[in-house]
């Protein structure tokens, strides 16, 4: 079995808003070993966050597939999908995205929950979580509350609560002071470390990029780096190596 | 329909429309100068087209239940008014005799058509008067020999073919002309509806019961309804032929006049020739008599008293027919001669009650005495306006039955308010941003309310309109409902859809009026927004609310006062520096503020902005919260008010100890927790104590069905604001009940705590749907106890099973002789018969002060009746009981002997104490009394002057349907009465296990000769109860048009937060979340919402109705009256509720599972 935890095949994506049609992916191959950091850099529009939404199954493909764990996941049904991302897959988005109505803990908890985990061990977990990010003290507190850096540990709790394989983050540091954005980098790290999940994550912000293992340049849809000569060994792009 | 609230509809309509297109003209040059603001208010409207129509519905809501509620009164006013033109044709007055004449005979009197040639003289003379027509009517009984089928009251009329000038004459059902004159000495003309009783056909022969035996006539032809021919079944012959029949020789009952003019415009010269007609049959040397009486200086001073004190009440705005009628009599009186006018004025009775009342008011007892002597003789015709009255009714009933229906519906048009608030939050919330930035590149905060107002006008105008054609047809289908319910109670009865243009228009222009007062209002606070939150979305609660400096409040307080000068001064000022368009500027505020209703609202704002940071505090709302209390209590000495004063004490507390508490250290949730919590629920507690836990404290107050209102509003937002601000304890419930439900866990704690979160968008559709339910559940715990009172047909009718009447023309010989030859019934069927005849007849107490003499109509029973009645008493005089078995054989023994019905004797000793009135018939005795001594009344039979004493012995339980009578022994009358009073009634107790409708057929049948028409009293019971039932729950379904508006709020509410959480939801998905879980989480939400409303509602609902329904008992004293629970209809009216706001959030629901994920998180 590959030790590709990811794998896009010819991945394309296509934009019709009636007037003009965009192609967001041309065409992308793509593979992330399991417990890899990559970050997807690239010019604004070159399709960083689309190629994402296509890897992770938030978004439908209008060409090639998606691979995760040997399952083509737009093969998938909807429900189905949802599934999967529940079990496998956790988001870190710009926005944070928390609920604003919940507590930090009950935000944490959520995809617990929807996997179908106990009340209590769901909240166990998420306070266990939350003190991992360092933010046992204020579990109770709604999001209005807290910190942008705050609300993002909040966001990685969530995202690593339920064990997922793979990490998704879209701009995670994108509305944070550089302070807490090397905070929150370290924490990925970390929890990279210790956990040997997989983390995708997009970024604009050089200082991000350069902390993954390696860097995956995009521009016009297209990948025209694949940041391999950063990762030892590898010896070639990411899909001639899967090859 | 005239009037509303008072209020002429044509000035309302005036007024309104003026309003509304004032705001129009005004908003018309404020668009044409900012055409950017109105191209921004209106941009929104096509763009999303489905939540405009929801947002019209929603706006419309109340302009369908006000249209709704006008059309349904047109509808019963044109159709009084349009049956009575179609009853009576030309037939504007009827003159009727006084006094019984020579050969007179219980019944209608009768006067010698020598004495009519007399009248016909001056009649004629009458220039007003362009038909008189002499007539005989009485009811008889017929038979259809054909077809064997009977009517045992059927009207004899016999009319004067020579005298038709004037009156369109009876026709035919098939277009010809009705001659009587050509009639056969046997022929007779049947109207209409007897063909329906009798399935009579021309050619047949059918068969009167007279007093002295049968006639058989034969139908010569079927005549059309009205005129002479009425609207009941009626035979119609010739005057002379009539009289034979009847053995009324020469002799006439009524003067049939008809006014100048045709059917519809005859009815205007009434009022004239009603005083004409008064005067005419005025004894001039009675009123002479009279004239000197009221002329003495004493009562002509009363007299002048009453006409200022009218003056006072009326004020300057104009007169009432009551103080020109006053006047005018007071002005007559001092000159010198008798005049006409003064004749007339005597003769009218409303004037001369409102004399009387005065005189006794004064204390001149005897001359009220006299007055009420002198006034017995007066007249020896009555005049009768029957049109005229007929008329004025269809107005009243109209305006009765709007005003009923808009002051139930108070409730859904004060939600679908609410509604209309809600709305253009929402709509203000959506485009904050939009707003902030319109804000942060130069527009003003005006120009805000601008946008907004363009928007909400737009809304209203088209609302508004497809409100009022909605009303009409919500009418439409009330009046279908109406007219079956009718069908079971008076088939002639339909009423005919109508729609007066005014109460369209009435309709359209409130509809316009408060959408747009409510846009304005919501557009004014959403214009307070801060700039940078609204650009960036930050929630409002991060700004600190300061409040102005007292300075600057009382400058806006003192520049409200003085607004248009203000306008003025800066105009003329603009000019003197020459700048023109300032000042033409300013000259325009001048002109609009100037406008009274803009120059209130303006000073209303200022009074509110200055005193706003006391009403915060709480002491200020305390201060007036005591003020209301005690005016409340003591001056207006009404249970609403002193509600109302003491919801507002509380609130003023609440509010107190909130800012006490703010200044401390704790967190500001929890202060406001503690302040409101404790607020809600001290009021709560308050409007849940039943009024005699309150009433030693206050003593009596008056209520009615404006309690039902006030409790609502404060219960309903008592209960929402304790459970909004303890909203996170009922998450945190919730959220440990649905540990075990596993999946469904996330979706409901979402759909709980979102609602939870927007305390006031949450609080205000909980509120909407809490007071419609509240309103409905009392209505249906009303309905049911009200209809379930009177079920035991033997204890509502004295111990019968069934009834019968006959004319008094063909009375019963001997009753049970009649039985025991009938077919079809045995005299072993009946267990007891009793015999009752109700008479008019005046009473005043023996002795008493006043000489007054007042209108009671007694029940005269014979022997048969007391020996078998089963009358319950609630107070026996001392002396007469103990038992009512012990009290009915003393009347027995002693006819003088007589009971008074409940319903006559006032509730209990406050209303007494409230209404103190020294010529009570009875003294003071009560229905409450607990005992009583007998009281001693003189009656008179008005026909025949006979006068009598009685002593009254005991009051009847008012659960009797004849507890609105004196009864009284038949043998007392008839020892007096110059001729026989015949048993008009009779009522049987049948024996165990007699069909009661098998019986009561027998007797009609039997008893055909006589006009039996018999009655089962179960059956009697059970239509009015079907009838009642109809009817409240026509009216609930009125009411239950809020439910619409609680369900819209809650659709609006859905789709709106389907747009505002497109985030929300992606990153949902993005965790897991299926399109299941996002549909069922919003449909958790509005179940949420629309079942707690309903808990709120039917709680707080059943628990007022339960302290009502105890308090009714208590006041009324109908010992039958309990409260239960119709939890059918309950259930259904929930469910019904509930499936709704399912079916309303099912398509923003179903919109938001369908959100894709990926787009939704890129959404901005």
């Amino acid at each position: 079995m590959s030790d590709f935890i990811i794998s896009a095949e010819g991945v394309e994506k296509t934009y019709d808003t009636g007037a003009v049609k965009v192609n967001a992916l041309r065409g992308v191959d793509l593979d992330v070993e399991r417990g890899e950091i990559v970050s997807i850099m690239g010019p604004s529009g070159c399709g960083k966050t689309t190629l994402l939404n296509c890897l992770s199954g938030l978004d439908d493909v209008d060409g090639g597939r998606v691979l995760i764990d040997g399952v083509v996941l737009n093969d998938l049904p909807d429900d189905e999908r949802s599934e999967y991302r529940a079990r496998r897959m956790g988001f870190v988005f710009q926005m944070y995205n928390l609920l604003p109505v919940l507590s930090a803990v009950e935000n944490v908890e959520m995809p617990l929950l929807v996997s179908g985990v106990g009340a209590s061990e769901s909240r166990a977990r998420a306070l266990e979580m939350l003190d991992m990010v360092g933010l046992a003290d204020w579990a109770r507190h709604a999001p209005g509350e807290l910190s942008g850096g705050q609300r993002q540990r909040v966001t990685i709790a969530r995202a690593l609560v339920n064990s997922p394989a793979i990490v998704w983050a879209d701009e995670p540091t994108g509305d944070l002071d550089s302070e807490n954005a090397a905070e929150i980098v370290a924490l990925i790290q970390e929890l990279n470390r210790t956990n040997g999940q997989t983390f995708v994550v997009v970024t604009h912000a050089i200082e991000v990029g350069e902390r993954a293992r390696r860097i995956v340049r995009m521009r016009d849809g297209s990948i025209e780096d694949y940041g391999l000569g950063a990762a030892p060994g590898s010896g070639d792009t990411g899909r001639e190596a899967a090859g | 329909m005239e009037e509303l609230f008072g209020l002429s509809m044509t000035t309302l309509m005036y007024v309104l429309l003026g309003m509304v297109l004032i705001s129009m003209a005004v908003l018309g040059v404020l668009a044409a100068r900012n055409r950017i603001m109105l191209k921004m208010g209106l941009r929104p409207i096509p763009r999303r087209p489905g939540q405009t129509a929801l947002i019209i519905m929603g706006v419309m809501l109340s302009t369908v239940i006000m249209a709704a509620a006008f059309g349904t009164g047109d509808t019963l006013s044109h159709t009084i008014r349009h049956g009575a033109v179609e009853w009576l044709r030309e037939i504007d007055e009827l003159i009727v005799p006084t006094r019984a004449g020579e050969d007179a005979r219980f019944g209608a009197a009768y006067i010698t058509e020598e004495r009519f040639e007399e009248l016909l003289v001056d009649l004629k003379a009458n220039d007003k008067i362009d038909g008189i027509m002499p007539q005989v009517a009485e009811s008889v009984s017929v038979r259809n020999v054909r077809t064997g089928l009977s009517e045992g009251q059927m009207r004899l009329v016999g009319i004067d073919p020579a005298m038709l000038a004037g009156f369109q004459g009876p026709s035919l059902e098939d277009g010809g002309e009705a001659r009587l004159e050509d009639l056969a000495q046997d022929g007779v003309y049947v109207s209409e509806p007897s063909v329906e009783e009798l399935e009579v056909q021309v050619g047949d022969e059918i068969e009167v019961f007279l007093e002295g035996g049968s006639e058989r006539l034969r139908v010569a032809g079927i005549v059309s309804r009205g005129g002479f021919a009425g609207i009941e079944p009626t035979m119609l012959v010739p005057l002379d032929r009539a009289q034979e029949m009847l053995d009324r020789p020469a002799q006439i009952n009524t003067i049939v006049i008809s006014n100048r003019g045709d059917s519809e415009t005859g009815v205007d010269l009434s009022e004239d020739v009603t005083r004409d007609l008064r005067v005419l049959f005025t004894d001039r040397e009675v009123a002479g008599r009279l004239k000197a009486l009221f002329g003495r200086e004493d009562v002509l001073g009363a007299l002048d008293a009453k006409v200022a004190a009218l003056e006072l009440e009326v004020g300057d705005s104009g007169s009432s027919d009551e103080l020109d009628d006053l006047r005018e009599l007071a002005a007559e009186l001092r000159k010198p001669d008798l005049t006409d006018e003064l004749s007339g004025l005597l003769a009218d009775p409303e004037v001369t009650r409102a004399v009387v009342e005065q005189i006794e008011e004064a204390e001149l007892d005897s001359a009220a005495a006299e007055a009420y002597t002198l006034l017995a003789d007066l007249a020896e015709f009555q005049v009768l306006e029957i049109k005229r009255d007929i008329i004025d009714s269809s107005e009243e009933a109209g305006t009765g039955v709007t005003s009923i229906f808009i002051l139930f519906s108070s409730f859904s048009i004060m939600v679908g308010i609410l509604l209309i608030f809600l709305i253009f939050v929402m709509l203000a919330s959506a485009r904050k941003s939009e707003m902030g930035m319109a804000r942060a590149v130069g527009a003003k905060r005006r120009h805000l309310v601008m946008m907004f107002a363009f928007e909400g006008t737009a809304y209203a105008i088209v609302s508004a309109a497809v409100g009022v054609v909605l009303g009409l047809g919500v009418s439409a289908l009330m009046v279908t409902v109406m007219n079956q319910i009718f069908s079971g109670l008076d088939e002639s009865f339909t009423l005919t859809i109508h729609f007066e243009p005014r109460s369209v228009v009435v309709a359209y222009c409130l509809g316009m009026a408060i959408t747009f007062a409510t846009v304005v209002v919501s557009a004014y606070r959403v214009s307070r927004l801060n700039i940078v939150v609204a650009i960036r979305g930050l929630p409002e609660s991060i700004i600190p609310k300061g409040e102005p400096p007292f300075r600057e409040r009382l400058v806006g307080l003192l520049r409200s006062v003085v607004l248009p000068a203000y306008h003025l001064v800066a105009a003329f000022r603009a000019l003197f520096r020459r700048r023109v368009r300032e000042f033409g500027k300013g000259l325009g505020l001048f002109v609009v503020t100037a406008l009274p209703p803009v120059w209130a609202v303006a000073i209303v704002m200022g009074v509110l902005r200055f005193i706003q940071p006391y009403l915060l505090r709480g002491w200020l709302v305390l201060v007036g919260g005591v003020v209301f209390t005690y005016f409340g209590a003591i001056v207006w000495e009404r249970w609403s008010w002193f509600g109302a004063g003491v919801s507002l004490t509380v609130v003023g507390l609440g509010l107190m100890l909130r800012w006490g508490l703010g200044r401390t250290e704790m967190r500001d949730e929890t202060v406001d927790r503690i302040a409101y919590t404790a607020a809600g629920l001290v009021m709560l507690v308050y409007w849940a104590l039943p009024e005699s836990a309150v009433r030693p404290i206050v003593g009596e107050l008056e209520g009615d069905f404006d309690i039902m209102f006030v409790s609502g509003v404060a219960m309903v937002g008592a209960a929402v604001w304790a459970v909004m601000y303890n909203s996170d304890l009922l998450v945190r419930g919730l959220s440990a009940l649905t540990s075990r439900f596993g999946r469904v866990r996330p979706a409901l704690v979402t759909a709980v705590a979102y609602p939870m979160s927007s305390k006031f968008r949450t609080g205000l559709t909980l509120a909407m749907f809490a007071l419609v339910i509240f309103t409905l559940v009392i209505m249906s715990v009303l309905t049911e106890a009200f209809t379930t009172q009177f079920e035991e047909p033997r204890k509502v009718y004295m111990g019968f099973d069934a009834g019968g009447s006959i004319n008094f023309t063909t009375p019963v010989d001997d009753i049970h002789a009649a039985i025991d030859a009938a077919d079809g019934v045995s005299a072993s069927d009946f267990e007891a018969v009793g015999g009752v005849t109700n008479v008019p007849v005046e009473m005043r107490q023996s002795g008493g002060e006043s000489g007054r003499w007042r209108s009671r109509t007694t029940m005269l029973v014979d022997e048969g009746f007391l020996s078998a009645a089963d009358v319950e008493l609630k107070v026996i005089a001392d002396g007469y009981g103990p038992t009512a078995e012990d009290v009915l054989a003393q009347m027995r023994d002693d006819p003088s002997l007589a009971l008074v019905g409940g319903w006559l004797l006032p509730n209990n000793a406050a209303d007494i104490a409230r209404d103190p009135d020294p010529q009570r018939l009875l003294g003071d005795l009560h229905y409450d009394s607990p005992s009583m001594e007998a009281v001693s009344l003189d009656v008179r039979e008005s026909f025949t002057d006979v006068e009598v004493s009685i002593e009254v012995i005991g009051v009847v339980d008012r659960a009797h349907s004849d507890a609105f009578l004196v009864i009284g022994s038949k043998s007392l009358i008839d020892g007096v009465a110059p001729f026989p009073i015949p048993v008009a009634q009779y009522r049987f107790r049948l024996s165990e296990g007699v069909d009661a409708k098998g019986a009561a057929n027998a007797l009609e049948a039997a008893l055909l000769e006589n006009g039996m028409q018999a009655e089962v009293f179960e059956e009697t019971i059970d239509e009015q109860n079907a009838a009642g039932q109809a009817f409240f729950r026509l009216f609930t379904g009125f009411m239950a048009l809020g439910l619409l508006v609680g369900v819209a709020a809650l659709g609006v509410v859905s789709t709106r937060a389907v747009v505002e959480r497109r985030q929300h939801i992606g990153m949902l998905r993005a965790i897991g979340y299926k399109r299941g879980m996002v549909a069922l989480s919003f449909l958790l939400e509005s179940s949420f919402v629309s079942v707690l409303g309903s808990i709120i509602g039917l709680a707080l609902g059943l628990l007022l109705s339960y302290n009502a329904v105890n308090s009714i008992r208590a006041e009324s004293g109908i010992e039958g009256l309990s409260f239960s629970v119709p939890w059918m209809q309950l259930g259904v009216i929930l469910a019904l509720t509930y499936g709704f706001s399912l079916l309303t959030t099912f398509i923003p629901a179903r919109q938001a599972s369908r959100i894709y994920p990926a787009e939704a998180l890129r959404y901005e």
